[in-house]
Parts: structure tokens; sequence; C-alpha cells
């Protein structure tokens, strides 16, 4: 190993550090966290008058999520009960590929996943765009887009599709359908 | 010398396939995990629960250890038919100056994945793949060290990666 392989290493790395600024972990947790509160809320909205006639209950407990790069901390699971049968929601984190968080919704014969994303993509596969290039030609990256990211949650319909579907009164209905025996 | 080919086998499963088997056994583990089954007879709620999470949770990384393994073989065999098929394209080329200087102790993540990392539509997808083998090393050998991987993986992190892959390599896995 010589001097100029040396050099070379230690330049390496600072242009991987300059590649990657320094990430606030505490401020991205708070936001999963507050995001996941919003969660919470549009399910409370949604089933009120089932909870209101004694039909349906919802609780909560507290599990402790490890994410390597944040450190230990507590986040709320969600529980409803209907007649019986209760479904889960469960936060997996925030540090995750393709998503800023994620809660597994967990039921009796099935679960779904609830990914929280920029609002405006219709589907996993709108994440990589396919660039046809010549044969020999280096691809472009695509060009960042300027415009400020509204986050929502979204469902993941089932593959191969993998679509989005925003949660909201309807889509709640039927995936507690989905997730429950019925 | 010349190095010797690798004979095919085409048993590779596509990333489809995986995930089939996954859903069809998570469906039938909670469908047996039920509170009305007789054979839990004894158990309460929450021995219940906490079994059959331990149960989904390994089924969840020993599918995601089959999906790695499946990304590197599909990866590998295009890498391989680059360096047969005598391909122009600079990447081919590239893959053959390789393999004619290392043969069959081309690297996976060191060779292979970095010369990728020029010519994916995404460049990140690469670099997340290369990271997340070391989630995929971890598996293999015991899970006896504590992983240091910096992202969270699970099955759903992996499927979602594969997507990316197959659509930044363009190269057909099944996903």
């Amino acid at each position: 190993m010589t001097k100029k392989d040396f050099d070379k290493f230690i330049s390496q790395k600072e242009e991987e550090i300059k590649a990657y600024p320094k990430v606030d972990w505490e401020a991205k947790k708070n936001e999963w966290l507050s995001c996941l509160h919003t969660l919470y809320g549009l399910f409370e909205d949604a089933l009120k008058e089932y909870v209101t006639k004694g039909v349906i209950v919802i609780r909560y407990d507290e599990i402790e999520i490890i994410e390597e790069l944040i450190g230990s901390y507590n986040a709320k699971t969600m529980l409803i009960n209907i007649a019986g049968e209760t479904i889960r929601l469960k936060p997996i984190g925030t540090n995750l590929i393709g998503s800023k968080g994620r809660v597994d919704m967990l039921g009796n014969s099935n679960s779904i996943m609830i990914v929280l994303v920029d609002s405006r993509m219709k589907g996993v596969r709108d994440h990589i765009k396919v660039s046809i290039h010549d044969d020999g030609e280096v691809p472009k990256e695509e060009p960042q887009d300027k415009t400020p990211i509204q986050l929502g949650w979204k469902f993941v319909t089932a593959p191969p599709t993998r679509k989005y579907q925003p949660v909201n009164e309807e889509t709640i209905y039927s995936v507690l359908m989905e997730l429950s025996n019925g | 010398m010349a190095n010797s080919r690798v004979s095919l086998s085409n048993e590779e499963l596509s990333i489809s396939e995986i995930e089939s088997y996954y859903r069809a056994t998570e469906i039938a583990l909670r469908s047996f995990y039920r509170e009305t089954n007789p054979y839990f007879f004894e158990y309460n709620t929450n021995i219940l629960q906490a079994e059959l999470d331990e149960l989904i949770d390994e089924l969840d990384k020993s599918t995601s250890f089959t999906i790695l393994a499946a990304i590197e073989a599909h990866i590998r065999v295009d890498f391989l038919q680059r360096c047969y098929n005598k391909d122009k394209d600079k990447l081919s080329r590239k893959f053959r100056d390789l393999y004619k200087r290392k043969g069959s102790n081309v690297s996976f993540s060191e060779d292979i994945l970095e010369l990728w990392k020029d010519y994916a539509t995404n460049r990140s997808v690469v670099s997340e793949l290369k990271s997340v083998f070391n989630f995929r090393h971890w598996l293999a050998h015991g899970r006896y060290w504590v992983a240091k991987t910096g992202r969270k993986y699970d099955l759903k992190s992996v499927l979602t990666l594969a997507i990316y892959a197959q659509t930044a390599m363009n190269i057909e896995m099944g996903a």
C-alpha cells in the first residue's frame, strides 16, 4: 500500500462525508412520531361512531423501537377490537427504504402495510424511474424535484401492483374487513 | 488460461415466487394461531400472540435471506451473460475485463456492484444494495454479532429494494 493509495482513500472518505450531510435524527424521529399520531387520528375519526356505540374498542399500548442511527424510543401501537377480534397497528420505524415511516397493520388472517410517503406517489414503483439509454452511455441521474414534499399515509395494495391508496374512511373500512375473519 | 464457464441451472427463484411462499405461510400461521383453535387450549391471549409474533418474525428473516440470495443470483447471472455473450456496451466490457482478471473470484459487492454504481439509473439503489448485503451476511452467518446495518431491514424493505434494483439495473427478477 503506497502513500498515493492512502491519499486516494482519504479523499474518497472526504467525498463520502460531503455527499451525505449531517442528519438530525432527533428531528426525524419527532416528525415520524407526529405523523404516527396523525395516522391514529384518521382511524379514530373513521371509527368514532362505532366506538360510541360500543361495538368497536380502541386502546393503545407502547412498544420499544430500536433504530441504529436514532437509538431506542417508545411509540404507541393501536389496538382495534371488533367483536372480540383485535387488529393491531404496529409502528416499524422511520429510517427505511422508500418511505419516511411504516406501520404494519396485523389482522387475524392477514397483514397490510401503511407507509408515509410523498403524497403525489401512486405506487411503490413510482420511486424509481426507468430511463432508456444507448448502449455505452452512462445513464444520467434523475433531476432532483425541488417542490416541497407533502407527506401522506398510504395503504400499499397487494403484489404485483403495489399501488398506494390514501388512508381515509372508505379505505380504513375496507382494510379492516379484509384483515378480520370476515 | 481462459476461465471455465459456469453451468447455469435456471433454478433461481423469482422475487414474486418467494413472496407468494411468504404470504401463504403467513396466512396459514395466522389462521392456525387463533384462540378458538383447541390446540391452544391452555394458552392465554398474550402468550398466543407472542408466540405467533416470534414465528412471523422468523419467517420474515428467513424469507428476507432467500430474497437477498435470489437478488444476488439474478445479478450474477446477468454478469456472466454479459461476459459470455460479448455484449458491446461499456458495462459488459468492464465486466469482461474483471472476469479475465478475477475469474470465479469476482466479489459480488466489491466488484460487480461497485461497477454497477456508474451504470444503474439510480446510483443510490446500488449503494443500498451493498448495504443490505451486510444484513444478508449477518443472517447467513448465524446472527451471532450485533448487526450494524444503518437502516432497519426486514422482508418488506428487502422486497421494496428488489423492485428498485430490478428497475434501476434493468435486470428482470420477477419483482
